[in-house]
């Protein structure tokens, strides 16, 4: 039992800057290669600093049944590990070796076409994935029973909801029996129950003697599921061992001074989501007479201001708000559409808007936040992570103390005698 | 430990230079040709009204069209088959030609959110056109043999060789194709230019006429095309138009080039696709 399933071996993967870009068409490469013969002293020097290390070095080793959290913040690797295991792209160094098929859970929708009917995507899935006709024969009942819409799996997926999606792509990954599933935050979509119902099946995969490997932003899940985890920063593994213990780590990490931009501006280098639809130009927090502060009392309110700039015209913006405690957990999500109409953008306007955080609310301890915004369908637009800490204090300040009470949050619900 | 030694050890690393072909691979993942090539299938015809009868209109249409443009107004020689069964025939070649050409150059760009997110043998995705176009090929095949019988042109024994210039036409045209997909994915101008590439090839190719209208001195640039060997073969097998099987080893010999080249061009460049795509 004690053998390993995977071994990675310093893998590293280099992408060269600007690569996708370089001769993306014919006319580019002409007019590249003829400059190139008039600067000829200029000869292929090959630039060490257009390399961007997406990992370096990364080694561990899994067992069989174990179920390994992938942790780290966007940029530091996470999806390059995933894409290497899974064997979409090929590491630049180093050498991996996997004893059993690799099934991947990466995107959600993944090779679904949306012409063709949910059965008929089963089956095309199925064979994407490595499973032949005959074992889709074999369990295609179960699967659509799991995926709890078999009124509609006749039906082209193009009239599918995105929660419809999660449940047929979960549903045929589930099933297929690798040794090895990889799973990329596809249940971040798909309503509560239907969560719950795929965590338990993750939970039964790895009692089947099935490795699971999980890449999640949500600290919450990754100490629920796994007992193990690695923490990856800037590309190299930074720890590695019981989950608890990496994930105290990885927030402690986050919220030191030197990793947080407390000055809320988003430097433009900082690794993050991001596409040219829009983008966070700054984050603050502050007291809501609007001046900037990171010490709260627990009796104050507090709001987070986003700025915001558009670069299309009539573009539908809808920003959000985590925010994390000092464990790593979700404490509050927030959308803007919770309650107000959506945010119309115009290209190259500036859209400034708050959340505001009653008092009595959050716990004494040290809060993080990540904001972004995304558009319709939840495409994210642009994502930081972790970009601002705060402290909410059981201070004297206002003359009343905290009474230490235990809870993840608290709220002065009203109580009356019946 | 049950299964642990029963498994196959994958290894992963990265490849240098010409990588191996690991046939093996795409023998294993034998079920995705079919699954892809009915997924085109069942989406290429759907919401349209006229459906599957597409198949039959295109053939008939280029038949006619062709027929009174060479064999009406330029008069071109028949050797005294009915021209419309010379333009049919080699009209069903030359589709089947040009749609795998042209579907395995699109095939990376068509799918490239199956590339970009699963792992599979990519070679499966321009190869499975083949299996689309031969489809293409037998209705409209079967549809020459009945034009054959309504115009009382017996069938005789070569048809025992057609399978032979079928083979000769998917190497060449995979071949092609396989280029075209793996140059695609860098350069997106592919899809530009092998609509130009086809066009032009059509006319430098005895489609719509007979091999004995070209002047004898540019025979031989003729015979160096591959896909002349094989419209020339299926005009023999229905037919029994006179095709001479010298230069045939010629072309095989080229297409077979242009196919394994295709191979492992692609290959080579098969491990940088996720990354640019």
């Amino acid at each position: 039992m004690s053998e390993a399933i995977i071994k990675v071996d310093r893998i590293s993967k280099s992408y060269r800057i600007g690569e996708t870009m370089r001769h993306d068409t014919l006319r580019d490469l002409l007019s590249d290669s003829f400059s190139g013969l008039l600067r000829k002293q200029k000869k292929k020097n090959p630039a060490q600093d257009n390399l961007v290390w997406a990992l370096k070095d990364v080694s561990f080793e899994l067992k069989r049944s174990e179920v390994v959290g992938i942790i780290g913040r966007n940029g530091a690797g996470k999806s390059t590990l995933l894409k290497i295991l899974s064997r979409i792209t090929e590491p630049t160094k180093g050498r991996v070796e996997i004893c059993g098929r690799i099934g991947s859970l990466l995107e959600v929708g993944t090779g679904f076409h949306p012409e063709l009917t949910g059965r008929e995507n089963i089956y095309m899935n199925g064979a994407v994935l490595g499973m032949s006709k005959r074992e889709i024969d074999r369990k295609l009942d179960e699967i659509i029973a799991f995926t709890e819409i078999s009124k509609f799996i006749d039906t082209p997926v193009k009239r599918y909801s995105s929660g419809m999606y999660v449940r047929l792509t979960f549903a045929v990954a589930a099933y297929l029996e690798t040794e090895i599933l990889l799973v990329d935050e596809v249940l971040a979509v798909g309503d509560l129950a239907f969560q719950k119902k795929c965590l338990g099946k993750m939970d039964d995969m790895a009692k089947l003697g099935r490795t699971v490997i999980f890449v999640s932003h949500n600290m919450g899940l990754v100490r629920y599921l796994c007992e193990k985890a690695i923490f990856l920063e800037k590309g190299r593994v930074e720890a590695i061992g019981n989950s608890g213990e990496i994930i105290g780590k990885y927030m402690k990490n986050v919220l030191t001074q030197e990793n947080i931009n407390n000055s809320g501006l988003i430097a433009s280098d900082k690794k993050r989501v991001k596409t040219s639809s829009a983008s966070v130009i700054s984050a603050s927090i502050e007291a809501l007479d609007g001046k900037s502060s990171r010490q709260f009392d627990i009796w104050e309110p507090l709001r987070v201001v986003i700025d915001i700039e558009s670069f299309h015209q009539d573009l539908t913006i809808i920003p959000w708000v985590f925010i994390y405690n000092s464990f790593g957990d979700t404490v509050l999500t927030s959308f803007y559409y919770d309650n107000a109409e959506k945010i119309k953008g115009n290209q190259g306007s500036r859209i400034k808007c708050a959340l505001i955080i009653d008092p009595n609310f959050l716990m004494p301890g040290r809060y993080t936040i990540s904001v972004g915004i995304f558009g319709p369908l939840k495409v994210i637009y642009d994502w930081s992570e972790h970009i601002l800490s705060f402290e909410i204090g059981n201070s004297f300040l206002s003359g009343r103390q905290f009474d230490g009470r235990p809870g993840m949050t608290s709220f002065p619900y009203k109580w009356e005698v019946v | 430990m049950r299964k642990t030694d029963a498994l196959k050890k994958i290894v992963i690393e990265p490849t240098k230079g010409w990588a191996c072909l690991k046939l093996y691979e795409l023998w294993q993942y034998r079920e995705l040709f079919y699954f892809l090539a009915l997924r085109d299938i069942k989406v290429r015809y759907k919401q349209t009204f006229l459906g599957v009868s597409w198949a039959l209109i295109n053939p008939l249409m280029q038949m006619f069209v062709w027929a009174f443009v060479f064999g009406v107004i330029a008069k071109f020689p028949s050797s005294g088959v009915p021209y419309v069964l010379i333009t049919l025939s080699g009209t069903i070649a030359w589709s089947y030609f040009s749609e795998i050409v042209n579907g395995a150059g699109n095939a990376m760009l068509t799918n490239t959110n199956l590339i970009s997110k699963i792992y599979f043998p990519r070679l499966i995705v321009p190869l499975s056109v083949v299996l689309r176009a031969l489809l293409d090929f037998v209705i409209a095949a079967i549809l020459l043999i009945l034009m054959m019988f309504y115009l009382r042109v017996p069938l005789s024994l070569p048809i025992i060789f057609l399978p032979i210039f079928i083979v000769l036409i998917t190497l060449v045209s995979s071949g092609v194709g396989l280029w075209a997909a793996a140059i695609s994915v860098r350069f997106r101008d592919v899809g530009k230019i092998l609509p130009y590439f086809i066009q032009i090839l059509f006319f430098l190719t005895p489609v719509a006429y007979l091999k004995s209208a070209i002047p004898q001195k540019y025979l031989w640039l003729y015979y160096l095309n591959p896909v002349t060997g094989a419209i020339d073969g299926l005009r023999w097998a229905f037919l029994g138009i006179t095709f001479s099987w010298n230069w045939l080893v010629l072309q095989a010999l080229i297409s077979v080039i242009i196919f394994v080249s295709g191979l492992f061009y692609f290959k080579r460049l098969e491990r940088t696709f996720a990354d640019i795509i």
